[in-house]
């Protein structure tokens, strides 16, 4: 027992590496003990069985005792917690076992506050946190209030029992807070409700979707410090150094020297150049000497060629290096390094054995000097150049590895000598070019305490890492010392580079920052309140009266206050306010002393709002969660760039004329780096999006699918829908959809719910809730059975919105979703439980189907919308549901199949009328797109090309086996064209006028074209229809006009590529380019020569077919609207289902696309875009471009047709057509009895569902659409998209001369209308 | 006489209601692309541009625009409150809040008589009057004052936004270079590798 008592007597007085144990040798914190608050009253609280466990006596002794109290002091600079045992002694406690942090952590963090919150009365919420997060910098995650949540009695019985502390605002005002604080802060750990959760959740995967190659990426650039060689959070220059570095001295460890920048600095620099590629200085790294880099002004050092060495050299120094054995040789390099040859440093080769870098091999893996240019494979690396923990047998370490990308190892060469202190020899060997200025601030700062902070971005593998204790009160006089160094070096800052960040950064918001300013700025919590207490003073003397004159002038000031800074805390600036005016109520005009006030004020304000705070409260719905404005900040570096693209270029001269090596050409560029390169464009391209597509991003860059098609899409889904379902619109934009869905089913007798969500207001309120759609929960809505829900999520970055909203949506179990969604959305059937596909249109929904909401043209109309690849519209059935929805699907039509329908013309007569109707009825979008047009005639030059174009132009319609069909066809067509020619010449009589006077210029020529290219061009079709008549497939088709366009082409190239044009009618189309060449003088022609070879477009459709028919006859009855107005999507549709309703002429300008469009017209199309380009980028290049992409029908109109008419709705440009023909005395049914059944022989294969001929379009629109988007981006341009910033625009005049290929980016579009909320890129933008 | 005052007022306090007011709108903005970036909250009745006489700068316009219903108006400021919103592709989102009855050039003036004299310098009153007067020109020198700074301040923002917008834009030129002209592609097939090039 003696033992024991000794133990209890001398037993330990503190235990390190403890935790706490209750009944169930569960971990449990100490604070479920009873706390004793003072020495003379007992312990309050529960009483529990706990135990202590841990090391004594410097690990000497093991501590197993049973504890029945806790306390805590607060009166040393790290408060002390001790536990009482049984035997009534108090144990300190030291530092918990690291596995039990995690438990005793909220408390830890409390009583950590308390002390903070005990000595700093006055300190503020901010320095709160950042004191706590130092304090606790080991823990992943940041204390927060969240932390303190947990022991608010204690806090609050602190504050009682304790006066200092009850003086510190913080921890009074936090208790006040609490309730709502709470809940923030609940929200911010994102565990606790479930809304926060899904939402992380959903951040997450837009992380991995946007992020999915980012773990590779930052692999390719060193990630070291320069300076220490270390990892921890790095600032990488912008330059082509490629150098990183560690901006904060309080952040680095090991004695970096680091660039001693403060956090408010670093926050506040977006592009960092190191001084180095500042002044275009850069050290030889084989000498280490500066010397100039500016190829401009005579360069004495040069970069190595490789995407990503970013080392310099004397080209003697390189030269001697790379042929130390042959001075020939060295020579001839120099020379030709002098003259801007390239080449690669000794770095690219094992110093050993002179081979490559191979990093997919772990012994080809190279180990780089960090002092100077040496590498060895790792085979070849020297037995001296030791790695860590093999210093035992007598080595220094002098080799790391997981600190340089590509797996490559970090050594110091056997040449320099290790220091033992730091690690790494001695560090030396960066010289900035300095200035004097520089160099006290420098020397001032390494005098400096270091402080430790914890490093959070940019986390990189760091080994050497040697934590500096911390001591708060060294921590103390560091920050006092701090804001004269960030002022000067803040006025450098801003000197040379303004690119401080006036936004979030409180420093950067004095202007005319000078060393008192600053501190006045930093010291902003005591200043206020010492100027109050003397205003007290002031006022208490001063009589009534002028107190009431300062009560007037402080509620002025509030008012000021508010109104300059609308989120100011307020009570902070009335005392501020007030009591400066009071010092300065004499003052007639504004002084120094009263100007610094007011940017006290003014920072005050500023710094009240926090970024964080701003980005709290406009909480980003799961669609706008992610940004990649850090990626293309952070990772793609203007230096990366540069060092990237010429090592491309200088590796593909290297293989196509030096005949290198591969391996020489990846030692230049590795194949990662090319890949890296395209990965880059894409982000940037999302990235900048809204500039490189200017207008159409008004407002929130949502994209609503229009009426008409909604209308349709209801037509088609109400057969489905039974009394009580409930119909959930889970993006309803403007809200339509539900609308009409309720209306055309209580005109059926269907009595449905309808709920609608969508993160925006809509217009209509009906059954909306605002709300994210990813936030409703199971059990909010109708069971499964009854639920039909869908319709236009956003899209996102690869359909990764889409597919979050649709596995949202898949959790209700709903019975039907319909979706319009991208091709590339995950296929529901293969979710889980699949879903089966009732049907799907892919054409349905292509053209302008959608519109902007809030977006406007430059003749203030809605902008619509298109999509390059046009998003399906698909209906999905859950699995029980699927045979029932099949058969009403079978019985309505929507499904493709062959039918016989006798009563088709019957059929389509009732269309035809009910869409002339309706033309006039839903003109809404008709009508907008001829406004749009109005423009277009403005250019002369264009409108030349666009007559002379048009002067070649045939139709036919096709007549196939069923004679009598096609003739009665073709009167319901005649009549119908006489229509619409009328309509058409009114709508487009100024055009026309114009039209003709020149086609009386051009016109001679134009006939002749037409004979010598119709003649060719006809036979062939002739035998093609044959053929397919024969086979018998279009039997049911009614009409197949098809149109050709030729266009004259003047120049030689052109004659080239319409000779190289097509590639089943290529004779044809050489001729014809032959002959327009030859023939064409106008200078029209010449213009749009270049962009119009002669091609030729032939059509013919079979769209007649039965179920279309029968689907037809449905929908006349219904009064289906405007599908034949808009016609848009038919030809592709044909697949699986044809729209009688349509127009022969649209189909057959459909046809002729895949016949005629060949790479080679791409090519000019994309190089040629200069002048005709630019005439009619304005107006026309949109839709152009639009019809290109998204309706294969209109391509063939497009090139040759469109321009003019851009803008004309598709039904006026059918009309437009049709007028055409009946002017033409040729006219339509000769030329359409010749031509029209070529066509049909494509048609019949789509129509036979074998697509053979569809598949050969589908792929020569991919072919072609690349080039549409040449003409988008000039658009930009032409739109003189409002100055990005607020300023000029000399981007976009940037682009202005075309570069060849320039314009090539295939999917210029892509971003745009894809997203139908704003892609990342935007978001970023708005983080600024 | 009194009661159509009295209906025109509260017409008047009605269509405060209705209103929204809206600043920092780019120079671009005209009516109807208001018009139509609200459209899609409810429905516009009519837009007002506040003329802005304090600054022949280019100081973004303010403008009152009247929705049809309040709700309207409050879904509007709602909406511009919580998701930054843009028009004319200007990169700073427009401001909205509930307009006030001052802010409306024709609102029904209050029957007050304002009534000018001159002040012996022994009245007492011209002691107040005076240090009103100062109070007057002080607040207009702060007000100017502050004003330059904040436009100081934007005008660096802005600048330092043009900034990385060409930088970022130079990077993307410099990339759409090389793949654009076939370069990069090239050396792809040299390579024998796969790019994902969308």
């Amino acid at each position: 027992m003696a033992s024991s008592d000794d133990e209890v007597e001398f037993g330990p007085t503190s235990v390190s590496n403890y935790y706490f144990e209750d009944e169930m040798d569960q971990p449990v914190s100490f604070s479920v003990l009873p706390i004793q608050w003072s020495e003379n009253e007992s312990p309050i609280g529960d009483k529990r069985r706990v135990s202590l466990r841990g090391a004594a006596d410097k690990g000497l002794q093991t501590i197993h005792k049973d504890v029945t109290a806790w306390k805590f002091d607060l009166n040393n600079a790290i408060p002390e917690i001790s536990v009482l045992s049984k035997e009534k002694i108090w144990i300190k406690l030291l530092k918990p076992r690291k596995s039990f942090e995690e438990t005793i952590r909220t408390i830890l963090i409390t009583v950590h506050c308390l002390s903070y919150g005990k000595r700093n009365p006055e300190a503020s919420g901010k320095s709160f946190w950042d004191h706590l997060s130092r304090t606790f910098s080991l823990y992943e995650v940041r204390p927060s209030q969240n932390d303190l949540l947990d022991h608010m009695d204690l806090i609050s019985e602190a504050l009682k029992r304790d006066d200092s502390l009850a003086k510190s605002k913080f921890l009074v005002t936090f208790l006040e807070e609490k309730p709502r604080k709470k809940k923030i802060s609940d929200q911010d750990i994102q565990t606790t409700t479930t809304s926060a959760f899904i939402v992380d959740d959903t951040e997450d995967v837009m992380d991995d979707v946007a992020n999915e190659d980012e773990s590779d990426k930052d692999d390719l650039f060193d990630s070291a410090c320069a300076f220490c060689d270390n990892g921890g959070e790095l600032l990488c220059c912008e330059g082509r150094c490629l150098r990183s570095f560690h901006p904060i001295a309080e952040d680095a460890d090991n004695s970096c020297e680091t660039l001693h920048l403060t956090r408010e600095e670093v926050d506040a620099i977006h592009n960092y150049l190191c001084k180095n590629c500042e002044y275009k200085q850069h050290q030889c790294y084989a000498c280490g000497k500066l010397g100039s880099s500016d190829k401009d002004k005579g360069a004495e050092v040069f970069s190595c060629a490789s995407a990503t060495c970013g080392h310099f050299y004397h080209p003697l120094c390189i030269s001697k290096l790379l042929f130390w054995d042959d001075e020939a040789a060295a020579e001839n390099l120099q020379k030709s390094i002098v003259q801007g040859g390239s080449f690669t440093c000794p770095l690219h080769k094992c110093y050993v054995c002179k081979g490559g870098e191979n990093m997919m091999d772990s012994e080809l893996q190279f180990a780089l000097c960090r002092r100077c240019p040496k590498a060895y494979h790792r085979k070849c690396l020297p037995r001296k150049i030791a790695f860590e923990g093999e210093e035992e047998k007598g080595l220094i370490t002098r080799a790391w590895e997981g600190l340089l990308p590509n797996k490559r190892i970090l050594i110091y060469c056997l040449k320099h000598e290790i220091i033992d202190e730091l690690g790494t020899p001695s560090r030396d060997h960066i010289k900035f070019p300095r200035t004097e200025e520089e160099k006290t601030v420098v020397e001032g700062s390494k005098k400096k305490q270091k402080l430790e902070l914890p490093s959070c971005k940019e986390k990189v593998g760091s080994m050497k890492s040697n934590p500096t204790s911390k001591d708060s009160f060294q921590g103390k006089s560091a920050v006092k010392t701090l804001p004269r160094f960030s002022a000067m070096k803040h006025g450098e800052i801003m000197k040379k580079s303004g690119k401080l960040s006036a936004v979030s950064d409180s420093s950067s918001k004095v202007k005319t920052a000078d060393a008192s300013k600053s501190s006045l700025k930093k010291n902003m919590k005591s200043v206020p309140v010492g100027v109050d207490r003397s205003s007290k003073l002031v006022a208490n003397k001063t009589s009534l009266g002028e107190r009431l004159f300062a009560y007037v002038k402080e509620t002025e000031h509030i008012k000021l206050g508010k109104r300059d800074t609308p989120d100011s805390e307020l009570t902070k600036t009335v005392t501020v306010t007030a009591a400066s005016k009071k010092l300065s109520t004499e003052l007639p005009s504004l002084d120094a002393d009263s100007e610094r006030r007011l940017l006290a004020l003014m920072e005050d304000a500023a710094s009240s709002i926090t970024l964080e705070d701003v980005k709290k409260k406009h909480r980003m719905p799961s669609t706008h969660a992610h940004s990649l404005k850090t990626y293309v900040d952070r990772t793609i570096k203007l230096g990366r760039v540069e060092g990237s693209v010429e090592a491309v270029q200088t590796a593909i001269r290297k293989l196509e004329e030096e005949n290198s090596s591969i391996e020489d050409a990846k030692a230049v560029c590795q194949p990662e780096v090319l890949d890296q390169i395209f990965k880059w464009k894409n982000k940037l391209r999302v990235y900048l999006s809204p500039f490189l597509y200017g207008m159409r991003y008004t407002s929130f860059g949502r994209h609503f699918t229009k009426v008409d098609k909604l209308q349709d899409i209801v037509d088609r889904l109400h057969w489905y829908v039974q009394d009580g379902d409930m119909i959930v619109d889970f993006c309803c934009g403007a809200n339509d959809f539900s609308c009409l869905m309720k209306k055309k089913l209580e005109a059926t007798g269907k009595k449905c719910f309808y709920k609608n969500y969508d993160i925006m207001p809509a217009k209509n309120d009906f059954n909306f809730e605002k709300r994210d759609w990813l936030t409703v929960r199971p059990g909010e809505l109708a069971p499964g059975s009854q639920l039909i829900m869908g319709l236009n999520p956003p899209f996102g970055v690869k359909a990764a919105l889409a597919d979050l909203f649709i596995n949202k949506a898949l959790e209700f179990n709903p019975k039907l979703l319909i979706l319009i969604v991208p091709p590339e959305t995950e296929r529901l059937d293969i979710k889980k439980p699949p879903y089966d596909l009732v049907w799907e249109e892919e054409q349905f929904l292509s053209g302008k189907s959608f519109y902007l909401p809030g977006s406007v043209d430059e003749n203030d109309k809605q902008m619509d919308q298109w999509n390059l690849v046009s998003p399906p519209l698909s209906l999905w059935s859950r699995h029980d549901w699927t045979a029932k929805h099949k058969a009403i699907a079978e019985k309505n039509g929507h499904i493709n199949r062959e039918h016989e329908g006798s009563n088709l013309e019957k059929n389509s007569n009732e269309t035809r009328i009910i869409d002339q109707h309706m033309e006039d009825d839903s003109g809404q979008y008709g009508d907008t797109s001829m406004l749009t047009d109005l423009p277009l005639q403005i250019n002369e030059a264009e409108k030349l090309r666009h007559i002379a174009t048009k002067g070649h132009k045939e139709s036919s319609p096709v007549s196939d086996s069923d004679k009598q069909n096609t003739n009665d066809y073709r009167k319901n067509q005649s009549s119908k064209d006489t229509r619409k020619r009328e309509h058409h010449n009114k709508n487009r009589g100024s055009e026309m006028s114009r039209k003709s006077a020149v086609d009386e210029q051009s016109g001679g020529r134009r006939t002749g074209m037409e004979i010598s290219s119709g003649t060719p061009h006809h036979s062939p079709t002739n035998v093609i229809s044959g053929r397919s008549s024969a086979e018998g497939h279009p039997s049911k088709s009614i009409e197949m006009p098809s149109m050709s366009h030729f266009e004259p082409s003047t120049s030689r190239s052109h004659m080239q590529s319409g000779t190289a044009c097509g590639e089943i009618q290529s004779s044809i189309r050489g001729e014809t380019g032959l002959v327009s060449g030859i023939s064409s003088k106008s200078p029209a022609d010449e213009q749009s020569g270049g962009r119009h070879p002669g091609r030729e477009i032939q059509f013919g459709n079979p769209h007649r077919r039965s179920p279309a028919n029968v689907i037809d006859s449905r929908s006349s009855a219904e009064v289906r609207p405007s599908r034949s107005i808009e016609m848009p999507s038919v030809v592709d549709n044909g697949r699986q289902h044809f729209e009688p309703s349509m127009s022969g002429s649209h189909r057959s300008a459909y046809g002729g696309t895949q016949a005629s469009f060949s790479d080679d017209m791409e090519l000019r199309l994309s190089m040629n875009n200069s002048d005709s380009y630019s005439a009619f980028r304005y107006n026309g290049g949109v839709n152009v471009g639009e019809q290109f992409t998204a309706r294969g029908r209109d391509n063939g109109d497009s090139l040759g047709y469109r321009p003019y008419i851009s803008d004309i709705e598709r039904e006026s440009d059918v009309r437009s057509q049709f007028g055409y023909y009946g002017q033409e005395p040729a006219g339509s049914d000769p030329i359409f009895g010749q031509l029209g059944s070529l066509p049909s022989t494509n048609y019949g294969h789509i129509g036979s569902a074998t697509a053979a001929p569809y598949r050969m379009n589908t792929s020569v629109m991919q072919r072609y659409a690349p080039q549409l988007h040449d003409l988008n981006p000039p658009m930009t341009h032409r739109f003189e998209p409002p100055p990005p910033m607020g300023g000029t625009n000399d981007l976009y005049d940037a682009r202005a001369p075309p570069i060849p290929g320039y314009q090539a980016d295939p999917f210029a579009n892509t971003p745009g209308p894809h997203y139908p909320y704003p892609p990342p890129g935007s978001s970023g933008w708005l983080d600024d | 006489m009194e009661s159509t005052a009295q209906t025109e007022s509260a017409a008047f306090k009605e269509k405060v209601r209705r209103t929204v007011y809206l600043d920092n709108l780019s120079p671009h903005v005209t009516e109807s692309v208001l018009k139509t970036a609200l459209n899609q909250f409810g429905t516009v009745k009519s837009v007002e541009f506040i003329p802005n006489y304090t600054e022949s700068k280019n100081i973004p316009l303010c403008a009152l625009v009247e929705m049809e219903h309040v709700k309207q108006a409050k879904a509007v400021i709602a909406a511009l409150g919580e998701f930054p919103f843009m028009m004319s592709g200007m990169p700073r989102p427009v401001r909205a809040r509930p307009a006030e009855v001052e802010m409306f050039d024709d609102r029904p003036k209050p029957d007050r008589i304002i009534r000018c004299c001159w002040l012996n310098p022994n009245d007492p009153a011209f002691e107040v009057a005076q240090k009103l007067k100062q109070m007057v020109r002080q607040h207009a020198a702060e007000a100017s004052f502050v004003l330059k700074n904040q436009l100081e301040e934007e005008e660096k923002l802005a600048k330092q936004q043009r900034d990385s917008l060409k930088a970022n834009y130079k990077k993307y030129e410099l990339i759409d270079g090389i793949i654009g002209d076939g370069t990069a592609q090239r050396l792809v097939r040299r390579y024998g590798m796969k790019v994902l090039d969308n």
